[in-house]
């Protein structure tokens, strides 16, 4: 185990070395990064300082090992816009990006689970039509569609929830459930398909022989392992998760990553897009990573040598 | 011996014609008649946008901005949808956005699959290196969302239709690599590639006779949901304000048009939203129906 983990961490060193080189190579394909970095009216003398400071007169090798030694100490360089350095600037919103995937993640995995092995264990009928149908549309709707048509409901015409901000708790409800929904569709119907092909599994049957109690034979023998491709799927769709999230936060206002980004890259503040885009490489290798323990926990039967 | 052939010839079912085949399948799978209905609809608005839609897509009348739908109060069956902040005719712009989805969609959908299949070819059959490189590029890419690395391309960029297509295009080409190199992966070991090898034939015949038609169900199956995908990802930029020229009408940049007018003005948003999911869940249904109908042991 030990040892998958230390090679595990080698191949996130590699993925992450190469999200550094991605976006390096972005910046220094589209011509002169100062005057991609800097706005158009920028004065030769201002080109020639930030080329400068930032290192852009050495030849792009030296730039290279520059630029990763500088990542390697947490040094993601400074804030064009904002005159701060990039890690600060991510790290006071990373939080609230993270509380509202995290939020999002858990209505999700609390309407998925009931609704997807309720339609597996009621295939061909009405119920499965319609969990397929409520699965199938928050596939298809877009996300940042939904969250302005909960907002008009619950925010403009009912008033019961705040639509912008992130004062209180209230706050989260609308961004938590518009994210959560579109997870949801995806995670319902894995949890459905998962499920069926479990349940015709040889162990059900004898579980099912043996007498012990139909509830339990479902929702201890038969969801445990269904869960394993949930949870490999929460995994590798964490990044997009994560993309969904920065959208949602301009919707709802909400003061994240997502805005922040955004915002710099209409702004054209590449130092903090580039910082954004590390980070949220970082989080992903993390949380695949803790993926992979969690499939040992699941199975036991599953060992990494 | 001829004679009792022929006596057995009316046994003998005749096979379908494929395209016979293809729609009786359907007929029986409703996922795929209303996917299909909404797919042919879609294209057909998309080809006629200019007989359907009644004012040109750009006319504005400022005396007529921010008109409701017909059936509502100060309505008009002269726009039936209504107008937008500017006045232009909300109908008119859904029909021809109906254009951009698909013809973008389209676009970056054949283009991802190109790329997807070169470097799946790639990395399946020259191994070693080649595929590790190739594998470590997938896995960069999937490490970062989507959405924040198209957004940092159009940025650089500076946008664009052009730039647009292929930033859509990055997004997908992931999924095809994966399943040309498997596809790859295994058909190099049997014993009938092994014998073309030894026989003499070339490698790029080997590819195209037996890799690629094996992998044709699935890739058809994934470029469906691809398509759907993009379109989804084609409505973010452009609600972000880093899709195409916001001067033609896209169903993202309509969105972000009348997010500002929602509390009084709710169905500015409401329809292009609409259409979207029309769009986008006709594909869903009829990208299901597909994988039944090519292979049903695919789990996509």
């Amino acid at each position: 185990m030990t040892t998958y983990i230390i090679r595990r961490l080698l191949e996130s060193i590699l993925v992450l070395l190469g999200a550094v080189a991605i976006t390096f190579v972005i910046t220094r394909a589209t011509g002169d990064p100062a005057r991609l970095m800097l706005s158009d009216g920028a004065t030769a003398e201002q080109l020639a300082d930030f080329r400068r400071d930032f290192g852009l007169d050495k030849p792009i090798p030296v730039q290279f090992v520059r630029y990763i030694n500088d990542c390697l100490h947490g040094d993601l360089g400074k804030s064009i816009r904002h005159g701060l350095p990039v890690t600060q600037l991510i790290i006071d919103k990373l939080p609230n990006t993270l509380k509202l995937t995290f939020a999002a993640m858990l209505i999700s995995l609390l309407l998925s689970f009931p609704i997807g092995v309720f339609v597996a264990l009621h295939r061909n009928t009405f119920a499965d039509s319609a969990g397929t149908i409520f699965a199938l549309n928050g596939q298809a709707m877009p996300s940042f569609w939904v969250g302005l048509m909960l907002s008009f409901i619950f925010g403009v015409k009912l008033r019961w929830l705040p639509i912008s901000g992130s004062d209180t708790r209230m706050h989260l409800i609308l961004p938590a459930v518009t994210l959560g929904f579109y997870l949801t569709g995806r995670l319902t119907r894995l949890i459905r398909s998962s499920m069926l092909e479990v349940l015709e599994k040889e162990y059900i049957r004898t579980a099912r022989s043996k007498g012990i109690l139909e509830k339990v034979v479902i929702w201890k023998h038969a969801l445990r392992n269904a869960s394993i491709p949930v949870v490999t799927y929460i995994g590798l769709i964490f990044a997009d998760l994560l993309g969904g999230a920065m959208v949602i936060e301009t919707v709802f206002a909400w003061p994240g990553v997502g805005r922040l980004v955004i915002n710099a890259v209409l702004q054209r503040d590449f130092p903090l897009v580039q910082g954004v885009v590390l980070f949220s490489a970082l989080i992903f290798v993390i949380v695949n990573l803790l993926v992979d323990i969690l499939y040992t926990i699941l199975d036991p039967r599953i060992t990494y040598k | 011996m001829n004679s009792s052939i022929a006596d057995l010839e009316p046994l003998i079912k005749p096979q379908k014609k494929p395209i016979i085949h293809f729609f009786s399948h359907m007929r029986h799978h409703s996922s795929g008649v209303i996917g299909f209905i909404i797919i042919v609809l879609i294209i057909f608005t998309a080809i006629f946008a200019d007989q359907l839609a009644r004012k040109p897509y750009n006319l504005k009348a400022p005396k007529e901005r921010l008109k409701p739908m017909w059936f509502m109060e100060g309505g008009s069956t002269e726009y039936p949808l209504g107008t937008d902040s500017l006045g232009r005719d909300i109908l008119s712009r859904i029909v021809h956005g109906s254009r951009i989805s698909l013809s973008v969609g389209i676009a970056s959908v054949f283009l991802g699959a190109g790329i997807g299949i070169v470097m799946g070819l790639l990395a399946g059959f020259l191994g070693g290196k080649a595929d590790s490189i190739i594998n470590w590029l997938m896995n960069v890419q999937l490490s970062f969302p989507y959405i924040l690395l198209a957004l940092f391309l159009m940025a650089a960029f500076n946008g664009g239709l052009v730039t647009l297509i292929v930033v859509l295009a990055i997004g997908g080409w992931v999924r095809y690599a994966r399943i040309i190199r498997g596809q790859v992966l295994s058909v190099r070991e049997e014993t009938y590639v092994t014998a073309a090898q030894a026989s003499g034939i070339r490698m790029l015949r080997i590819l195209t006779k037996h890799v690629l038609p094996n992998a044709f169900s699935p890739i058809i199956v994934v470029a469906s949901f691809t398509m759907a995908d993009t379109i989804l990802s084609e409505a973010s930029l452009s609600f972000l304000g880093l899709g195409i020229n916001p001067a033609i009408p896209s169903w993202g940049q309509m969105l972000a048009d009348g997010r500002d007018f929602l509390q009084a003005k709710w169905w500015i948003c409401l329809l292009p939203g609409l259409a979207i999911s029309v769009t986008v869940l006709g594909i869903n249904l009829f990208g299901d129906w597909l994988r039944d109908y090519l292979d049903p042991r695919l789990r996509l």
